[in-house]
């Protein structure tokens, strides 16, 4: 009889594939292409304002030196990306010299290539709670423990992170390094305010812990003042890069398509991750990095972010307003001051995972936040993209999300009226089990 | 050689395997020396139906709005033979509610159940009743919206403390849901083929056996998730009773061309729990794996329901 058995090789797959099972939001995402949805579930910056011309531009300044640019690079990238690298921290305030920068394929290599550096298997970090799913995704492959610290709107909670670390010590546990994103964090859009930056740094100290500071968005600033780097911070009080490792990208400020980021960290931290960067790709692509120095000499990539920063705050007014004018009172939502993120509450009772495929039945699409946690906590958190659709959009997009939350909550006061009610008459009356749920 | 427009995408949470099951029928249908015209379902489908004016459309849609009889509707009313089932069989078999009490009229198994309406829930107070119902049925049972193709929004209810839970999320796809008894036993799928001319066939029995848990969306879509037996093991005796009842619910439904009859078989007991009128044709889904186990190849299946829609000498379409 034959077992037509579909996968034949399950049993040569490693442990460590094998417990990456694909999220079954991950499947539902698939059907983010179908005609007329508002999608706010994506991350990604609007490329569309970049522009055709200038983009040939760039291209024929390249031509000019082909052989280069077809060719293999240095593993930590070509100096003219360093010396722009450089020049665009500066442009943050953070002082950096050309040596202790580290070009990746994208920050996101930067994140798996500190992991591969620093984790051994049951070792222990800390993360915001929320933190970037993506990052949990590249730390998972090398079996971490994660502790999520909770925020508030000032970011991290260092009393908090205090405490979890005591506790960790208590439990034997080798806590590894700190991650945080600390500007309009993904995905709860909470800026970490400097005091607690500082505060953050001498826990570091205390602990003798490395910060890991993934900063994508910083200079996506819509209003108020920028923020003084945690890099930036420990070279002032310390005058010397030390345990702050630094990553940086081009995804927000130029574009994700060149996979170029950055780790900006002291020289022995640089060493490990250029020997895991060797066996991982061997060098990011010249083309790519030439793209970018040709670009940010020649052109003028600042008032580029300022054009993009500028698109994105109408968008977030956008996002902002439709969620005050159509969301019942009983959602609450962060107010971003920059990035591409807001982060919203529904009642404790309301689970976004479950909620998503009538969501998108409803042509509006979200992130469920429990993808931001490595242990099921966000169950009644949405993550709300407003970088990428166009005001008219996210406001119709928040509109039809709104009837989709109200129609959950009437429902769910219906049942429990009725089967108060039916309780009467039974004595085994149906309840809600508590918790949560769709 | 015909004229076909394959219709696949739609808005159902099956969009995607609609274009898998699409593409899959395209190729084979090119293969097979057609001229095929793939259309996505959106807004100028209908102007490009008329202008295209195909000798058949093949139907790759799954869910509501493809599998429900509203395209079926307006391929009659443009006059284009079409695949598979006819309106009032593809709503009756959509319609989980529909379709039980269909079958339970014409003394087919199905598990006992109870029905409820989203309208009633709000206006007449009908969630007092659930525990009626649940009584009435007894735990463990199976909680699931009456309209949706995959395992979205079903539950299985083990006791009281679970239903309203359960009875909140199915809801969250159809304003009409079922609870219904739950069977044990062994899952198991009979595909149908109903050949111009012909009576319909079983083409074996599929046993699935999922790895872990129950067989949802994830399991069902995802190769390496489930393990099927073709045929299914059961003594042969069970087996062809099994198979005529499968027959009995696609003739007491209505359907045309082919379809598949998912039931559980427990203690000799062949119970139909749903018909899918538009199966997914996916190289992981149990129809063509059947099919080509009874010695019909992916082609060949897809010309046999071709052929079946463009029967013109045939009586008109439930």
């Amino acid at each position: 009889m034959p077992l037509v058995d579909l996968d034949r090789f399950d049993f040569l797959y490693s442990e460590r594939v094998k417990g990456m099972k694909t999220a079954a939001t991950r499947d539902l995402m698939a059907t983010l292409s179908r005609p007329g949805i508002i999608s706010l579930a994506g991350g990604f910056p609007d490329t569309r304002a970049f522009g055709e011309e200038a983009f040939r531009e760039i291209s024929g300044n390249i031509a000019a030196d082909t052989a280069q640019a077809l060719q293999y690079g240095p593993t930590s990238g070509l100096e003219p990306v360093k010396d722009v690298i450089v020049e665009v921290m500066a442009a943050e305030g953070t002082p950096a010299r050309q040596e202790d920068v580290f070009v990746t394929t994208g920050a996101q290599q930067g994140l798996d290539l500190i992991a591969k550096v620093f984790l051994d298997e049951g070792d222990a970090i800390l993360c915001e709670g929320p933190t970037y799913a993506g990052a949990l995704n590249a730390f998972a492959a090398y079996r971490p423990r994660i502790a999520h610290v909770p925020m508030d709107r000032a970011g991290m909670i260092p009393v908090a992170a205090r405490e979890t670390l005591d506790r960790a010590r208590k439990q034997g546990l080798h806590v590894k390094f700190i991650y945080t994103v600390p500007n309009f964090q993904n995905p709860a859009g909470v800026t970490l305010v400097t005091e607690r930056r500082r505060e953050l740094l001498e826990i570091a100290r205390e602990f003798d812990l490395v910060v890991v500071e993934d900063n994508p968005y910083g200079m996506l600033r819509f209003e108020g003042e920028p923020l003084p780097t945690l890099a930036a911070l420990e070279q002032e009080q310390e005058g010397l890069v030390d345990r702050v490792v630094y990553l940086g990208t081009f995804s927000k400020i130029f574009a994700p398509g060149v996979r170029l980021g950055w780790v900006h960290a002291q020289p022995g931290i640089l060493h490990k991750i250029n020997v895991g960067k060797q066996g991982a790709d061997l060098c990011s692509s010249n083309l790519s990095q030439m793209m970018i120095y040709s670009y940010f000499q020649n052109a003028d990539w600042r008032s580029y972010v300022g054009r993009l920063t500028s698109i994105y705050k109408e968008r977030r007014d956008a996002m902002l307003d439709a969620l005050a004018e159509f969301m019942p009172k009983e959602v609450h939502w962060t107010h971003p001051e920059g990035g591409l993120f807001v982060w919203a509450t529904l009642p404790s009772y309301l689970d976004a995972t479950a909620m998503l495929p009538r969501a998108i039945a409803r042509n509006v699409a979200y992130v469920p936040g429990e993808g931001f946690y490595a242990g099921g906590a966000g169950k009644n958190n949405m993550r709300l993209n407003f970088s990428f659709v166009e005001p008219e959009r996210i406001r119709r997009g928040i509109e039809l999300l709104s009837e989709v939350v109200r129609e959950r909550m009437e429902l769910r006061s219906d049942l429990e009226r009725g089967s108060q009610r039916g309780a009467r008459q039974s004595p085994r009356p149906a309840s809600f089990a508590s918790g949560t749920d769709g | 050689m015909a004229r076909v427009a394959v219709l696949r995408g739609g808005t159902s949470m099956e969009r995607d395997i609609s274009f898998m099951t699409g593409n899959r029928v395209q190729h084979a249908l090119e293969r097979l020396g057609h001229e095929v015209y793939p259309l996505d379902i959106e807004d100028p489908t209908t102007e490009a139906l008329m202008e295209l004016a195909p000798e058949a459309a093949f139907v790759c849609l799954h869910g509501p709005g493809g599998e429900d009889g509203t395209v079926q509707t307006l391929l009659e009313t443009l006059g284009i033979p079409y695949t598979g089932s006819g309106p009032l069989s593809s709503i009756r078999c959509m319609d989980k509610d529909y379709a039980k009490r269909a079958a339970r009229a014409a003394g087919i198994p199905t598990p006992t159940f109870r029905t409820f309406f989203r309208r009633a829930m709000n206006e007449m107070g009908a969630a007092a009743a659930l525990t009626t119902a649940a009584d009435y049925l007894s735990y463990p049972l199976v909680v699931k919206p009456a309209r949706e193709g995959s395992s979205f929004g079903l539950s299985r209810v083990e006791e009281p403390d679970g239903l309203l839970d359960a009875v909140y999320e199915a809801f969250g796809y159809d304003a009409k849901i079922l609870l219904e008894s739950w069977v044990d036993g062994t899952e198991i799928s009979v595909p149908i083929l109903e050949p111009a001319g012909e009576e319909p066939k079983a083409l074996g029995l599929v046993e699935i056996r999922p790895r872990e848990g129950a067989y949802n969306f994830e399991a069902k879509y995802t190769p390496g998730a489930t393990d099927f037996a073709i045929p299914a093991e059961i003594p042969s005796e069970a087996a062809a009773n099994l198979e005529e009842t499968a027959l009995r619910a696609y003739r007491a439904l209505g359907c045309s061309g082919y379809a598949r009859v998912d039931t559980i078989f427990s203690d000799g007991t062949p119970w139909v729990i749903d018909v899918k009128t538009i199966p997914g044709f996916t190289e992981t889904s149990t129809f063509p794996l059947a099919a080509e186990a009874a010695g019909i190849s992916f082609e060949a299946l897809v010309e046999t329901i071709l052929v079946a829609a463009l029967q013109t000498e045939a009586a008109a379409k439930l």
